[in-house]
């Protein structure tokens, strides 16, 4: 869900970097020495998950991931996907230098958000916790598309049958997001559960 | 595969300072960003081709990269032009294609493609490493520098770890398809995937900690500013200003139908 460059209008542009901003300074204030190479490393996995084709039907989508980045990093999110989407500029060119705030803004904010709401569910146990984590991937996902088709339609009103078009495009992919995340947190209950903090 | 292409080059652009590329992108984006006119557009993809050409990167390559946004403008092309309204162009009884639309459409293709030559030609033609060390001079947040230095070391090997899972999975006759099983084994597959991120983490801040990390990478390549530096950046913000007067005086283009 990259935005290209050349998209996007001053003001929206603007905004996203102020959002990407404050978010990412939320996140390096929260983000010690001590957690660094943690960060670093799960942001390098960030990128590469996005690298996974996952079939649906006929077509295959790539996964997004920012759910389950959101429950391992909280708000070292920001940081940790506006450095994964420069890389990503940088290697594939996905996005590039004008659109990396609204981008990050729309991967990880949803991310922080979906922290917030999930988190404390997600350590419960049994149903409570299966729900929750779909209920994670799905709307990470969903509430980046909002994003996503928002920037979109505030840059230009005449976008909004691309914006509905690529929203639309994104609705198998929170499902399969959502029951990624599911059997990734249970996953990861089982087998490193200090990691969901 | 995940690839530096075009970091390692020799040409005029490659010569210059990590900082100044990245500052010369970061104001002819911006402007071109910025511009709807379309003589302005036209010159900056000019600019755009000029710069990949002084690069030394071949064309072929260059226009593969374009093929990154090529299904982004084919939906813009076949939504745009028919539902923006306004002016009509042409139209018969269930089709009208409007100028707004058009103009629009071919705006956004203008740009996108000279801003990806501009990204590609002068930021994807320096090592990570340096544009970590440009951005710090640059005055970035220190930690967001080294944050990407960490995830650029250990993008490869998290690509290696990945491929050695797939592979893995592969040998145990997984076949991908629409089933829940395999969102299941690729889910334990990713799971698996951070657990070992978590745990190198681990080996690697304890490596750093005895090795004295302080918090500060220090670079071994130093850069100064050289004289060509300060002509190349001075060239840039011409060639923006050309661009800004362009869209200011709105010089009309002369329509294409």
């Amino acid at each position: 869900m990259h935005i290209a460059e050349g998209v996007l209008s001053g003001p929206v542009m603007a905004t996203g970097f102020a959002v990407a901003a404050v978010g990412v300074g939320i996140g390096l204030k929260k983000l010690d020495f001590e957690h660094i190479a943690e960060t670093g490393i799960l942001s390098a996995t960030f990128f590469v998950a996005s690298l996974v084709h996952v079939p649906i039907g006929p077509a295959n989508v790539h996964l997004i991931l920012n759910g389950i980045i959101g429950l391992l990093l909280g708000w070292t999110a920001f940081p940790a996907i506006a450095v994964a989407l420069l890389l990503q500029a940088v290697f594939f060119q996905f996005g590039g230098l004008t659109s990396l705030g609204a981008n990050t803004v729309i991967m990880a904010l949803p991310a922080v958000i979906c922290y917030y709401l999930f988190a404390p569910l997600i350590r419960k146990q049994g149903k409570v916790s299966a729900v929750a984590a779909f209920a994670c991937g799905f709307l990470a996902v969903f509430f980046g598309t909002i994003l996503l088709a928002g920037a979109l339609y505030f840059s230009n009103e005449n976008f909004f049958e691309v914006a509905s078009i690529a929203a639309s495009a994104h609705i198998p992919i929170m499902i399969i997001e959502g029951f990624i995340t599911l059997f990734c947190v249970g996953f990861l209950k089982k087998v490193k559960p200090e990691m969901l903090r | 595969m995940i690839q530096e292409s075009f970091s390692s080059g020799r040409s005029p652009i490659h010569s210059l300072a990590p900082r100044t590329r990245t500052l010369a992108a970061i104001i002819l984006s911006l402007v071109v960003a910025l511009s709807h006119n379309l003589i302005a557009l036209v010159t900056a993809l000019l600019i755009a081709v000029i710069l990949v050409i002084s690069a030394r990167i071949s064309l072929l390559k260059a226009g593969r990269r374009l093929l990154v946004i090529a299904g982004f403008l084919l939906l813009i092309w076949l939504i745009l032009p028919f539902t923006c309204g306004g002016e009509i162009l042409w139209q018969n009884s269930f089709l009208s294609i409007s100028r707004i639309g058009v103009d629009l459409a071919l705006e956004l293709t203008l740009k996108t493609c000279a801003m990806l030559l501009i990204f590609l030609t002068l930021v994807s033609t320096m090592s990570t490493a340096d544009l970590a060390h440009a951005l710090h001079s640059l005055k970035l947040p220190p930690k967001l520098v080294l944050l990407l230095l960490i995830t650029y070391r250990y993008l490869f090997l998290m690509e290696d770890e990945l491929q050695s899972l797939l592979k893995a999975a592969k040998i145990r006759n997984f076949r991908p398809g629409t089933s829940l099983h395999c969102y299941k084994t690729y889910a334990n597959l990713l799971g698996m995937l951070f657990v070992r991120a978590a745990d190198r983490a681990q080996r690697v801040h304890k490596a750093m900690l005895c090795r004295a990390f302080d918090g500060h990478f220090h670079s071994l390549e130093e850069y100064h500013n050289r004289p060509r530096d300060y002509y190349f950046l001075a060239l840039i913000v011409a060639i923006s200003a050309l661009i800004v007067l362009a869209e200011t005086q709105a010089i009309t283009w002369p329509h294409i139908f």
